[in-house]
């Protein structure tokens, strides 16, 4: 090892958590101690690590307050690194470990919140993309209809909860702390993120219309997102729930028959 | 290699999304604006849709952090990539990186680590700044680091700096706030750094404020750009443009963050000493 890779590495396993400041003696200037002054090596990329959470997690730091959110951002930085060399969508993992460390916070739903800011994130970060207008499949017979498949537009989220934060997530996303003791209803619940233009849209879905985006973004055809709708919620109202994906702009493409996608 | 037109020689301003919109509305003259790439590596979105805009009317400057210079991993290809397809799109002035390694091991550090100045690591980096100018088709700047601990070395940083972008080709961009944090953490003298940097190498000056560290408070300062640029580095400024000349000076601020009109005041301070400087040279001609 050279002395080049040995600085290299030496410093990089202080940053890590993985060396003492006593291992980083060997590279200072003769007599000098790194002493309490090597942490900086530390925490600058700790910080920011953790403001990147704070930025890409918001709505869960106005529940927690920064302060108890910054707390736990830096277990999780310690436990999931980052990698990547953008902390622009950095803590995929962090609606996990949220429920892993659910005894240590006591919001079973917590994690679930998190995943909620990470389809918002998701949406925000996605391709752009035109949205198709129901006018787009106006020439197709029925038959041609039922058999199309469709290109979601990159943006589109669908996240299933355990329990039901439409509410708590209404007033985290004006920017509002809720006041008193919070009531979660335990009960499945699906929200949409989506950006047809500029801004990102949200909404909480029925179950049918969930099923049906869910069939539609695995890319089967039409009859079969249907369906799909129908099993989740017996006589959903299917034409509502495809005019709702058509004036949306949830659809960026066709692929009838002997079409190619658009 | 491509030499696209240089930065104007005026003060800008490192941009923040909650300043989007005042940016594109100010209409301050030879206001330039300066990102980091990464924070633009997304598929698409208001962020790439606002810099497009502010891009349309303003010089701009891409200050990379996560290339890892001097680190031993080879050059991240998705990062590469990612900021060739920036580059290509924005067509910036100016594109910068720093004189560090900030992954290692298939981790990214989020922090810009110091290499030791030594022949072996001059050598290194010098190889690798040209590898990757070669990589984006365009010459770079690399910054100075920012001193916090007395590493064994073996050149003086202003000649270990000058000596890499002999070899590369690349120029400099001084960070006059990390000198003044070096000076006090470590005892270097900032003028006689400055002195002994060649003028034509530099191609950009950075000005921000720094804070005490909260344990060892006033022993030991972090380069936190949290702050007000402090009367110590407005010194280094005017000293340095009365060295080098008017050059692309600019104002980062990446903690506390004020409105955008008090960033565009505190920049003010900075055009004003450019334009001083210039006042000058043109009175002693």
């Amino acid at each position: 090892m050279t002395p080049l890779e040995r600085h290299i590495r030496l410093v990089s396993g202080f940053a890590a958590q993985q060396a003492r400041q006593d291992d980083l003696a060997p590279l200072m200037d003769a007599g000098a101690a790194p002493g309490q002054r090597a942490f900086v090596y530390r925490n600058s990329g700790i910080l920011a690590a953790t403001s990147a959470l704070v930025s890409n997690y918001p709505r869960l730091v106005t529940l927690m307050g920064e302060s108890s959110f910054r707390d736990m951002a830096r277990a999780f930085v310690t436990r999931h690194p980052p990698e990547k060399r953008s902390l622009v969508g950095y803590g995929r993992a962090l609606a996990d470990f949220i429920c892993e460390h659910v005894d240590d916070h006591a919001m079973p739903w917590l994690g679930d919140l998190a995943r909620l800011d990470r389809g918002w994130l998701d949406a925000h970060l996605a391709g752009d993309a035109q949205p198709i207008g129901a006018e787009a499949v106006a020439h197709l017979s029925e038959d041609e209809l039922m058999a199309a498949r469709f290109t979601p537009h990159p943006s589109l989220r669908l996240v299933e909860t355990s329990f039901d934060l439409s509410s708590l997530w209404r007033t985290l996303d004006a920017g509002l702390a809720p006041k008193g003791q919070v009531q979660i209803p335990q009960r499945s619940a699906h929200h949409i993120f989506w950006r047809p233009a500029h801004e990102v849209n949200t909404a909480p879905l029925p179950g049918a219309t969930a099923a049906f985006l869910a069939s539609l973004v695995a890319g089967k055809p039409l009859a079969q997102a249907c369906q799909s709708a129908l099993t989740a919620q017996p006589g959903a109202d299917l034409s509502a729930i495809i005019a709702f994906t058509f004036q949306s702009g949830l659809l960026t493409g066709l692929n009838a028959q002997g079409e190619h996608a658009s | 290699m491509s030499h696209p037109a240089a930065l104007p020689p005026a003060a800008g301003i490192g941009l923040k999304p909650d300043h989007y919109r005042a940016a594109l509305e100010t209409g301050a003259d030879g206001l330039w604006f300066e990102v980091h790439p990464e924070n633009y590596m997304v598929e698409g979105g208001p962020r790439l849709a606002w810099l497009e805009a502010l891009r349309e009317g303003r010089a701009l400057s891409f200050h990379g952090v996560g290339a890892s210079l001097g680190g031993l991993d080879p050059f991240d290809r998705d990062h590469l990539s990612a900021l060739k397809r920036l580059v290509a799109r924005f067509e910036p002035e100016q594109v910068s990186e720093h004189a560090t390694f900030s992954a290692h091991g298939g981790r990214y550090h989020g922090d810009l680590l110091p290499l030791p100045r030594t022949g072996e690591a001059m050598a290194h980096l010098a190889a690798r700044v040209s590898a990757f100018q070669e990589a984006i088709g365009r010459p770079i700047l690399i910054e100075n680091p920012t001193n916090y601990l007395p590493f064994r070395s073996d050149f003086d940083e202003p000649e270990f700096l000058a000596e890499v972008a002999r070899r590369s080709g690349c120029g400099l961009l001084i960070d006059l706030n990390n000198i003044a944090i070096s000076a006090f953490n470590v005892g270097t003298d900032p003028y006689a750094y400055l002195r002994a940097l060649p003028a034509k190498l530099v191609g950009e000056i950075h000005i921000a404020g720094h804070s005490e560290d909260p344990l060892l408070t006033d022993r030991f300062l972090i380069d936190s750009h949290d702050s007000p640029v402090g009367p110590v580095v407005w010194q280094l400024l005017e000293y340095a443009l009365g060295l080098w000349g008017p050059r692309a000076v600019l104002l980062e601020r990446d903690g506390n963050i004020p409105p955008f009109t008090e960033l565009l005041a505190e920049r003010g301070e900075a055009q004003r000493r450019i334009d001083q400087c210039r006042a000058a040279i043109h009175d002693a001609a």
